[in-house]
C-alpha cells in the first residue's frame, strides 16, 4: 500500500520495529568513527557490540552526521513511491544532521521534501516519525503533517539519568547541565532535553534514589499522551523505572528502547531516560 | 581620671544622649569581660554557638557605631543608631534577640532628647515586648523572661520616683532574681546545672549600665577585655562608618589627572576614600550614594579596568536589578547561573566549604563557635547577582540571623531552616534547576528533614543532658541534636550514635571528618560500618570542620 507522503528520519530515532516495517520509513544512519574504522549507526555496529566495546575501550568513538549523499539517496528512493517526503530529524542544537537533510532536500527537490527539526532524540523523535507516517496514511497533505508535527514537538520532554557527565562533556553536548558537574560528592545527575537543549534538573546521591526521582519528575510533569523508557546498557535500571511508571499509568503502553551507538557515545553507558509526549 | 569609662557628672533624673552612650559602652565592656563566663552556661556542653560571644560582639558593634555621633547627640539618636548597628551586627539567636531588645528600646525613645527614669522604664519594657514578638514560640526561663521582669521592676521604680541610678539598681536586682529563677522554669537548665545564658548576658548588660551610673570603676572590666574578640571584630569594621550607600571600587589605567585630584573628587562624592597607586594604575575606593558619578569621572579621565559596586543600602529601593547586573559573582556559586535562584549556605571547615561550593552554593563562612552576623549574610545576599535566594543556615543558632536578613534586603529571600551541614547538603541536593522558588523551598525542606545527622564532639564541661551524664573531655555521640552516647573515643561515640538510625531505611551514609580527625580515622570507622551494615553505602569526605571530629549524614 502506498501513500502520497513518504517519511524519513535518522538513526537516532528509536522506533518500535513494527512501525518501521509497516510504514516503510527511511532511516538514514549517522556515523560512528572509532579507532580508524567507520560504522553506520545501528547497521554496521549493533547496540550490544557497541556497549561491550565501549566499556572495554581506552579510546572514545566520535560521531558524525550522515553524508549529504546518504540523505539524497534516501529522499530519491522515497520519491519513487510517494509524491512528497516529510523528513523529521535529530535536534539541530545537538547535531548537524538536520542541516544535512535540509541541504539534501534543496538539491533533490525542495518543493516535494519538507525537513523538520524535532528538537529531540530517541523515542521522542521516533514518535514524531511515527506520527508523520500515521497522518500520511490517513491521507493528510504534507503541509498539514508538518504543522501537526510542529505542534507536537513542543510537548516533548526527556528526563535522563546519567551515570557520569564525562561523556556529555567530552562530546561537547553538556550545555547548561555543566552546572551539575564537579561535585565533590558522588551523585547521579538528572538532566532534561527540551527544545533541543540539554539542561540540568537535579542531583541524587544513590542510584535507587535517582530512579525513584526520575519517575517522580515524570509524574510531576502533568498528564501524558505517550511514555517511553530507554537505556544505554542498563536494562535492569530501566526495567525498574518501567515498572514504577506502570504503577502510575496502568492503562498506557509504555515504549521501551535501547539507545544506539551514536546517542550512547554522548550519554555514556548507564543512561536511563524517559521520553514524554505531554497531553494537549 | 583613671579610666576613660568613668562616669562623668550627670543629672540623676535627666541623662543626656552622651550619658546613654557612656552607659552602653560600660555595658558592652562589662559584657565582653564576662563573655567567657556566659559562654560556659550553654546547656549543651559542646563548643557551639556561644551566647556570651554572640551577645558581646553584637553589643560591641552597636557601641562602636555611636562613635560617629557628635559630642551631644539626642537620646533618641543614640538609641536608634545602636539598634541599627546591632541589627546588622547580630550573631546567633541571642544576638538577634538583643538587637530586638534594642529595637523596642529605641522605638520607645524615638522622641526623647533626654532620658528620664520613666522614659527608661518605658524603653526597657518595650524592648522586652518587641523581643517577645520576634520569637515565634517564646519560652519562659530565658532572656525574654529576664527582660520582662527587668521592665516591670523599672516601671515600678519610676512610679516610685526613683532616680536613674536607683531605677537601675532596682532593675538589676529584679534581673538577678529572674536569672536565678530560670533553672526552675526550664528543666534542661536545671539538669545541666546552669542558669540561662542569654538571661545572664542581659543581666550583665544591665549591671554594666548600673555600674556606670554609680561611678564604680570599670578598670577591672576594661583590663579583662579579652583579646580574642579583636579578630572577630575585624569583620564588622565597615559597619559603623558605612551603613548606607554603595561601596564603589575600581581600577583606573592611564589617568590624565593626579592621584590627589582623583582623591579630592571622590571626597566630594562620598567618604572612606582611598586612592592608591600612580596615574598608570590607580586603585580607588569610595563609599558614596552616587556610584554612577564616581564611575563617570573615572571614564572621563582614564581607562576603567575593574569595577565593583556593592550595595550597602538598607532599605528596599529600586536598584536590585542594577546591583545584580554589576556584581561579578565572585569565585563560587556561578553554577546556578543555570537557574534563576541562588543558594547561600553557611559552612565551617575547608572541606565542607568545598562541598557546598561544588554543589553550586555561595558560602558564608561560620557555624560552630563563630556564628556569622546578619551583615555577613546580608552582604552575600546583596552581592549574589540573584533576585531570588535560598539561605541554608546549617546551624540552629544561625536560623534566626538568616531570617532577619529577609527583612533587610530587596532580594526575595527564603530560609530553609537546616540545623546541620548534612541537612544543608541534603537540601542543596534536592535543588531543582528548573523548578520555581516555592517548589524548591518545599522540596529542600522535605529533603533536609529526611536527612539524619550524627555528630561527634568533645564535652567542654560536666553536665547532664538528655538523661545522660557527661564528663568534661568525653566524646559525645549526638543523633539529630540529642546526646545519645558518651565514650572515651570518637569512633566509638560515632558507632553508638549511628545505632540510633533506622538502618533498614538507609541507603547512604557520608562521613565528613573534621580538622581534629584524619582520613585514616574516618576510613577505619567506615570499614566497621560497612561490616555492620552491608546494604548501606558508606562514603568518606573531608569536612575540615572545627571541634567535631566526625559529622555523618544518613540518607
Amino acid at each position: 500500500m502506498s501513500t502520497a507522503v513518504g517519511v524519513a528520519t535518522d538513526s537516532t530515532a528509536d522506533l518500535r520495529p513494527e512501525v518501521q516495517e509497516r510504514y516503510g520509513l527511511a532511516m538514514v544512519p549517522l556515523i560512528v568513527n572509532w579507532d580508524g574504522q567507520t560504522f553506520r549507526d545501528k547497521l554496521d555496529l549493533t547496540t550490544r557490540d557497541f556497549y561491550t566495546r565501549l566499556r572495554a575501550s581506552k579510546t572514545l568513538p566520535k560521531t558524525g552526521a550522515p553524508s549529504l549523499a546518504a540523505f539524497e539517496t534516501a529522499f530519491r528512493e522515497q520519491l519513487k513511491g510517494h509524491a512528497a517526503v516529510v523528513s523529521v530529524n535529530l535536534a539541530s542544537k545537538l547535531s548537524g544532521t538536520y542541516e544535512v537533510a535540509r541541504k539534501a532536500a534543496e538539491s533533490v527537490d525542495p518543493q516535494r521534501i519538507s525537513v523538520i527539526d524535532s528538537g529531540s532524540v530517541s523515542v521522542c523523535l521516533g514518535w514524531l516519525a511515527e506520527m508523520a507516517a500515521t497522518l500520511a496514511n490517513d491521507g493528510l497533505e504534507p503541509a498539514e503533517i508538518v504543522s501537526r508535527l510542529e505542534e507536537a514537538k513542543g510537548r516533548l520532554r526527556i528526563f535522563a539519568l546519567v551515570e557520569t557527565l564525562d561523556f556529555l562533556q567530552r562530546g561537547g553536548r553538556i550545555g547548561r547541565a555543566a552546572a551539575l558537574a564537579g561535585t565533590l560528592l558522588s551523585v547521579k545527575p538528572i538532566l532534561s532535553i527540551r527544545d533541543g537543549e540539554v539542561a540540568p534538573v537535579e542531583r541524587v546521591r544513590t542510584m535507587n534514589g535517582a530512579l525513584r526521582r526520575l519517575v517522580e519528575l515524570v509524574v510531576a510533569s502533568g498528564p501524558v499522551e505517550r511514555l517511553g523508557v530507554v537505556d544505554a546498557d542498563s536494562a535492569r535500571n530501566a526495567d525498574d523505572v518501567d515498572q514504577q511508571l506502570r504503577a502510575h499509568y496502568p492503562d498506557m503502553t509504555i515504549d521501551r528502547g535501547e539507545l544506539g551507538p551514536v546517542v550512547g557515545t554522548h550519554g555514556g553507558p548507564g543512561v536511563v531516560g524517559v521520553g514524554l509526549l505531554l497531553a494537549r | 581620671m583613671t579610666t576613660p569609662l568613668a562616669r562623668r557628672d550627670f543629672d540623676r533624673a535627666r541623662a543626656t544622649g552622651a550619658d546613654l552612650r557612656l552607659a552602653l559602652q560600660s555595658a558592652s565592656t562589662w559584657l565582653t569581660a564576662n563573655a567567657e563566663r556566659v559562654n560556659a552556661l550553654n546547656v549543651f556542653p559542646v563548643p557551639d554557638g556561644d551566647t556570651g560571644t554572640n551577645m558581646s560582639l553584637t553589643l560591641q558593634v552597636a557601641v562602636e557605631s555611636l562613635a560617629k555621633l557628635g559630642e551631644s547627640p539626642a537620646v533618641s539618636q543614640v538609641a536608634r543608631t545602636a539598634y541599627e548597628a546591632a541589627m546588622l551586627g547580630a550573631r546567633g539567636n541571642s544576638g538577634v534577640i538583643l538587637s530586638q531588645l534594642l529595637s523596642g528600646f529605641s522605638r520607645a525613645l524615638a522622641n526623647e532628647s533626654e532620658l528620664t527614669p520613666s522614659a527608661l522604664a518605658r524603653a526597657l519594657t518595650q524592648g522586652a515586648e518587641v523581643a517577645y514578638g520576634a520569637v515565634s514560640r517564646p519560652v519562659e526561663g530565658t532572656i525574654l523572661t529576664v527582660a520582662r521582669e527587668a521592665g516591670s521592676a523599672a516601671t515600678a521604680a519610676a512610679a516610685a520616683g526613683r532616680d536613674l541610678p536607683g531605677l537601675l539598681e532596682q532593675t538589676l536586682s529584679a534581673a538577678n532574681d529572674a536569672v536565678a529563677e530560670t533553672p526552675n522554669q526550664l528543666e534542661v537548665l536545671r539538669k545541666a546545672g546552669v542558669v540561662d545564658s542569654g538571661g545572664e548576658g542581659y543581666r550583665v548588660i544591665l549591671e554594666g549600665a548600673w555600674m556606670w551610673s554609680t561611678g564604680r570603676s570599670m578598670e577591672q572590666a576594661a583590663s579583662a577585655q579579652s583579646q580574642q574578640y579583636s579578630q572577630a571584630l575585624l569583620h564588622d569594621v565597615d559597619t559603623d562608618e558605612t551603613a548606607f550607600g554603595f561601596c564603589t571600587e575600581f581600577l583606573l589605567r592611564d589617568t590624565d589627572v593626579t592621584v590627589d585630584e582623583v582623591k579630592s573628587h571622590m571626597e566630594s562624592l562620598g567618604d572612606s576614600v582611598l586612592a592608591v597607586g600612580d596615574p598608570d594604575l590607580l586603585r580607588v575606593h569610595v563609599h558614596t550614594e552616587r556610584p554612577g558619578q564616581a564611575l563617570e569621572f573615572a571614564v572621563d579621565h582614564g581607562t576603567l579596568v575593574k569595577v565593583k559596586v556593592e550595595n550597602m543600602q538598607l532599605q528596599h529601593e529600586a536598584f536590585a536589578a542594577q546591583n545584580a547586573a554589576t556584581q561579578a559573582g565572585g569565585g563560587d556559586g556561578d553554577q546556578h547561573a543555570a537557574s534563576s535562584i541562588g543558594v547561600i549556605a553557611v559552612a565551617a571547615g575547608d572541606g565542607l566549604l568545598k562541598v557546598f561550593r561544588s554543589l553550586g552554593a555561595r558560602v558564608v563562612q561560620g557555624g560552630q563557635t563563630m556564628n556569622p552576623s546578619v551583615q555577613e549574610i546580608l552582604a552575600a545576599v546583596n552581592s549574589s547577582g540573584y533576585k531570588e535566594l535560598i539561605i541554608l543556615p546549617n546551624n540552629s543558632n544561625i536560623i534566626l540571623t538568616a531570617q532577619h536578613v529577609q527583612e533587610l534586603t530587596p532580594h526575595m529571600v527564603t530560609v530553609v531552616p537546616t540545623e546541620t551541614a548534612p541537612q544543608g547538603i541534603g537540601a542543596l541536593l534536592a535543588f531543582n534547576f528548573q523548578a520555581d522558588m516555592q517548589t524548591n523551598v518545599s522540596a529542600m525542606a522535605r529533603a533536609a528533614h529526611a536527612v539524619h545527622t550524627v555528630e561527634v564532639t568533645r564535652a567542654v564541661r560536666d553536665a547532664e543532658v538528655d538523661d545522660i551524664k557527661v564528663m568534661a573531655g568525653d566524646m559525645l555521640g549526638i543523633y539529630d541534636g540529642r546526646v545519645v552516647a558518651t565514650s572515651s573515643n570518637a569512633a566509638e561515640a560515632l558507632l553508638h550514635a549511628f545505632a540510633q538510625a533506622p538502618a533498614e531505611a538507609l541507603e547512604i551514609a557520608t562521613i565528613y571528618f573534621g580538622a581534629d580527625a584524619t582520613e585514616a580515622d574516618a576510613q577505619a570507622v567506615a570499614g566497621q560500618l560497612r561490616q555492620a551494615h552491608p546494604a548501606v553505602e558508606i562514603q568518606v569526605v573531608e569536612g575540615g570542620q572545627p571541634h567535631y571530629p566526625f559529622v555523618v549524614s544518613l540518607e
